[in-house]
């Protein structure tokens, strides 16, 4: 039997895989893989209560408000005045369990709010209570079948009273030993709005529920495991093959399998769609995968679980801090936003990160086998690029490059190779004593680094406040005076012996809006190339503007700052740019990872493609490992680390001939690799 | 030989909204006996089925003794189930399948059966226990690791399926079945839920009802909240102190009337709401009930002086009564005879709805209205005419209502058909 259709104007959704439902419908869509979590995630708290009854609510309370507050704000109806029926196999399980545990062990005392929370109808108590809403409720339980049974009855119930009524599943895990004789998996639930049809509302498809008695076909199973999982070990996430068809817009009728009786086996729901595109956000590239998205996830040991993504942000658990986590912003599908405060300007559309990639670029015949730097005594290699390209909808490219060195790993020392030479006893000593000296130098270094931005944040940034009268020229005035002393603080390292250093080839220019670029091998690049371009703007890290020696430094030095989102960070760098300002870029966004090739940020080429600017490539090249990410600041190597800082020509939007590749870039800010052509003594006196 | 054609068309509109829903077969199970007969018996007599708390299901854990009184059914765990359905064992299967064959329910089952076919017949039961004695039997048999007896079939008891299902299977039933749990006003919203899918045309009938047993979990839950009645429970009086617990079960077969005589009982009009106050009390106003009472008479399209005979939910405690009545003295004023039937068998919980509807039909039907057991002085903050005594009167419009836990309140109107 057929029923009169009727209209869903909203869903809401949450799951241990998806928190709303645009995210679920990317992931119903095949543009997102839903990733289990571990520990699962908890149901956000149920904010329509008052504090007292919100800090109680149960699991079901929790799912069920969240999603029915989800679907009712799209459809856009009030919750105070719906009708409802919610929907579960069973609404508290866990109380169940409490109580059953309690009563065979003659423990007999129940708390009150315990025995009111488990009756079935608990969470719909709650959210007619958090709402205000007297309307007719509903609460229903039929087992595995549970949602297309409360399915069932909300389309009857739209339909004889002919308004909205709101439709709530939700099913969640079962405690042990309850779980062993009845198998719930993940936490899942669904909150639908249906109307009658005629009703005046934004429609979001149209459905026609269906009561036969032939078997259901046998709907597509998920390839996700998650939702596989989901389809068939909770009672909720069996809706998943409807939802599915409404996040494809798929017409074809869908069987939900319902309550049966000895007999009846099926009632298909036929899900008749109005060719009414959804709203909300674009969604990621069909072709997009995780490790697409987030190559560190593959290539690195750092990564070690990925919590959630969407479209602008991936959060992933660290290997490092195993409690902490790292956002790394991985921007597959750019919205067009402006600088706060400037004004409009033409943007393109969107933005598509077309690829990002490490390679060997002009050495791809030089595997270890054949490198001779393998054998070299720093087993590092300078022949790693990273390169990131990305293309505007106009047709515009950027590609950014950045060359870094790859240390050989420990299996490049193969048993045929030749040993070195036996040292003798004091060439041994000399080494263990250089070796001291250059760890005791670093710790000094890392005070005095200290005492010398406390010193500028105290009294240098004050002074310059007070004295530098034009505001415009105060920064400029402070960076001067700290790319002096940084040139010092480097110079006196090499003077101690702790590192050698040269620079290479000519800084550029940065009189114009410029991205200067370099690889981070080490913790003092920075340091490095201030003190050769004291003018240069940099990007702070939100971590750096909390240390209490550098926030007076940094906020005096006008460098840039950030709340942690991409989007203040990119908004903040336009902005700099845009007022003509060379800015310094790791587009690594940390320091490379020991032993891996450099992966670059998006974010570096956006800001490229967006603000037309020039592009200066850095390469800083270290023979040794020294305050890599990886090793404690102690563990100085064995010999004095030489860093060479080469500066390569900038290049400026429409002086430079296209990048040979698919890209039409109008520039790319490209370095050749291995090429030590223009290789010169540097100019920095305490260079050797 | 013929090809039949099974499509029954598309259903372009909805069906007319008064097509009358009648009762054409009903029977109810409680502690004053099985069938309709001991219920009436009971109703006109005034004698109760409640009896001092000697419940206890797995005596080896030492039960404490509850001072309360509860309408427990002797013989329950004599009952055994057919062996097609054992797995499906439980106190509340039990009560089920004791229940179902009285008055000649089962057969009146099996001719709409016959008539409709099995799959246009649903099954939707209000329970709020469902078969949690099982599962608390189960708890106790757990083994030294802690994990349950293999024997416990979790979805044919404990679940909210396990009920709804085992009437469908033991009657045969092959349409919609599900349960309904908002807690005490369950049973009487199965009425409505079946009513709604038979008006849209989905199903021609469907077995409604309730079914709730003695568990200890509802005992001593009550107990918590200091609800449990010392003695047999005092609706409307003025020294009322609570509730007795019942276990008791109440079915119905509701059709659609043009398939039925012009005669019997119909399902007129249904009124559900919330009070959106709290959890385990009702609005002290009683304005979800009074909402549920006149969403009920406006469906019905029947003036409130029409009717003649409200049944009440009655529970006696001191809140529950109280907001009843000034809400019931509000919608049908103070001189619409109402009573509470609970002080005959007890609060029956998700099976309260059925039994009490079960008890309105035959008042209709008999001519007579029962009295409310265990009443001397009604308490003055009850503006409501509370009937202590049954009084000889035919009506023709007679209300039920059912609150529960959650503010979930059902009321419903029944008609004689004559």
């Amino acid at each position: 039997m057929i029923m009169p259709v009727v209209q869903l104007l909203g869903v809401g959704l949450w799951s241990d895989v998806a928190p709303d439902w645009p995210s679920a419908r990317r992931q119903l869509r095949g543009l997102a893989l839903p990733v289990a979590t571990e520990p699962a995630p908890r149901p956000p708290a149920a904010d329509i209560l008052p504090p007292t009854e919100r800090r109680r609510a149960t699991t079901g309370t929790r799912l069920a408000i969240a999603v029915a507050t989800e679907a009712l704000t799209e459809a856009g109806l009030d919750g105070a005045v719906i009708p409802s029926v919610f929907t579960s196999s069973a609404s508290n399980p866990q109380i169940i369990h409490e109580l059953c545990d309690a009563m065979s062990s003659g423990d007999y005392a129940i708390s009150p709010t315990r025995f009111h929370n488990s009756v079935h109808n608990s969470p719909a108590g709650y959210f007619s209570i958090g709402m205000g809403n007297r309307r007719a409720s509903t609460s229903i339980g039929a087992g595995d079948e549970s949602a297309a049974a409360g399915l069932l009855e909300t389309a009857a119930q739209t339909l004889s009273l002919d308004e909205p009524v709101l439709f709530v599943s939700f099913d969640f895990g079962y405690p042990y030993p309850l779980l062993e004789r009845r198998d719930v998996r993940g936490q899942w639930a669904v909150a639908m709005v249906l109307a009658p049809p005629g009703f005046a509302g934004p429609v979001v498809a149209t459905l026609q529920l269906e009561w036969v008695a032939e078997p259901p076909a046998v709907a597509t199973p998920f390839a996700t495991p998650a939702l596989a999982e989901a389809s068939t070990h909770n009672p909720t996430g069996r809706l998943l093959p409807l939802l599915r068809a409404l996040a494809n817009d798929d017409t074809a009728p869908v069987s939900l399998r319902m309550p049966a009786g000895a007999i009846c086996r099926s009632p298909p729901v036929a899900a008749m769609l109005h060719a009414r595109r959804w709203r909300g956000r674009r969604p990621v590239e069909p072709s997009m995968r995780v490790d697409e998205l987030l190559p560190h996830a593959g290539n690195s040991r750092l990564i070690r679980r990925i919590v959630s993504w969407d479209e602008h942000r991936i959060e992933c658990e660290g290997v490092r801090r195993p409690t902490r986590t790292i956002r790394c912003a991985a921007m597959a599908t750019w919205k067009p936003w402006r600088p706060s405060n400037t004004a409009p300007r033409r943007w393109p559309s969107t933005a598509r990160w077309v690829r990002g990639r490490a390679s060997q670029a002009g050495l791809s015949g030089l595997g270890p086998r054949s490198d001779p730097d393998a054998r070299a005594p720093g087993r590092h290699r300078d022949a790693v690029a990273g390169e990131c390209r990305m293309r505007a909808d106009d047709g515009r490219a950027r590609v950014l490059r950045v060359h870094g060195q790859q240390r050989l790993g420990a299996d490049c020392q193969r048993p045929g190779q030749r040993q070195p030479a036996r040292r003798t006893a004091r060439v041994n000593r000399r080494r263990v004593a250089g070796r001291l000296w250059r760890l005791i130098g670093t710790a000094l270094g890392f005070v005095g680094f200290g005492l010398l931005a406390l010193g500028f944040g105290l009294l240098v940034v004050p002074v310059g406040i007070l004295f530098v009268k034009p505001v415009g020229r105060r920064a400029a005035w402070l960076r001067r005076v700290a790319g002096a002393s940084m040139r010092g603080f480097v110079g006196t390292l090499t003077t101690l012996g702790v590192i050698e250093l040269r620079y290479e080839g000519t800084p550029p220019a940065i009189d114009r809006a410029t991205l200067v670029i370099a690889n981070h091998p080490t913790l003092i690049d920075a340091l490095l190339l201030f003190g050769r371009l004291p003018q240069l703007n940099c990007i702070a890290k939100p971590s750096l503007r909390r240390n209490p020696a550098l926030a007076l430094a940094i906020h005096g030095l006008g460098y840039i700052t950030h709340d942690g989102s991409t989007r203040s960070l990119v908004d903040a760098a336009t902005a700099a740019l845009e007022q003509g300002e060379a800015l310094l870029v790791f587009p690594e966004g940390t320091r490379t990872a020991e032993g891996a090739a450099p992966m670059l940020q998006r974010t570096s080429a956006y800001l490229a493609l967006h603000s037309d600017c020039g592009v200066a490539p850095v390469t800083i090249h270290v023979t040794e490992p020294l305050l890599t990410r990886e090793s404690a600041w102690w563990r100085v190597p064995a010999r004095r680390p030489i860093f060479t800082v080469r500066f390569h020509p900038p290049e400026h939007p429409g002086t430079e001939p296209h990048d040979g590749e698919n890209t039409n870039s109008a520039a790319a800010g490209s370095i050749s690799a291995g090429k030590r052509s223009f290789r010169r003594k540097s100019r920095c006196p305490t260079a050797h | 030989m013929s090809t039949a054609t099974v499509s029954r068309g598309i259903a372009t509109g909805r069906p007319p909204a008064a097509a009358p829903i009648v009762v054409g077969a009903y029977t109810a199970t409680t502690s004053v006996g099985v069938g309709i007969a001991a219920l009436t018996e009971a109703m006109r007599n005034g004698r109760s089925g409640l009896s001092p708390c000697a419940f206890r299901p797995f005596p080896e854990a030492g039960c404490q003794r509850l001072d309360t009184a509860v309408g427990e059914i002797p013989g329950l765990d004599d009952v055994r189930l057919p062996s097609a359905l054992a797995s499906f064992d439980s106190r509340n299967n039990r009560l089920i399948e004791r229940a179902l064959p009285a008055d000649g329910f089962a057969e009146q089952v099996a001719r709409a059966r016959a008539r409709y076919g099995a799959q246009r017949i649903g099954t939707i039961i209000g329970t709020s226990t469902s078969g949690l004695l099982e599962a608390e039997r189960a708890y106790f048999r757990r083994d030294p690791q802690g994990s349950l007896p293999v024997d416990f079939h979790y979805l044919d008891t404990l679940n909210l399926a396990g009920t709804a299902n085992f009437v469908a299977r033991r009657l045969e039933l092959g349409g919609p079945a599900f349960c309904i749990s908002t807690a005490c006003s369950s049973g009487a919203k199965s009425f409505a839920a079946a009513a709604r899918l038979i008006r849209l045309g989905l199903i021609d009938a469907a077995v409604v009802g309730g079914c709730d047993s003695l568990t200890l979990t509802t005992l001593h839950g009550f107990d918590s909240l200091q609800l449990l009645s010392r003695q047999p429970c005092r609706p409307f009086d003025a020294e009322r102190d609570g509730i007795s617990i019942g276990e008791g079960a109440g079915f119905a077969l509701v059709e659609r009337a043009a398939a039925a005589p012009e005669a019997g009982i119909g399902l007129s009009g249904w009124g559900e709401s919330v009070d959106a106050h709290h959890m385990s009390s009702p609005h002290p106003d009683g304005l979800g009930a009074e909402l549920a009472m006149r969403e009920a008479l406006d469906a019905a399209g029947v003036a409130a002086d029409a009717v003649g005979y409200v049944n009440l939910h009655g529970t006696a405690t001191r809140a529950n009564d109280t907001a009843e009545g000034i809400a019931v003295a509000r919608v049908f004023g103070n001189d619409c005879p109402t009573s509470s039937t609970k002080g005959i068998f007890g609060h029956l919980l998700g099976a309260a709805g059925a039994v009490e509807a079960i008890a309105t039909m035959i008042a209709l039907e008999q001519g007579f209205l029962p009295g409310t057991l265990n009443l001397t002085r009604q308490d003055p903050s009850c503006p409501n005419r509370v009937l202590a005594e049954p009084a000889e009167l035919a009506v023709r419009h007679a209300m039920t209502n059912s609150f529960g836990f959650g503010g979930s309140n059902c009321s419903l109107l029944f008609e004689r058909r004559a």
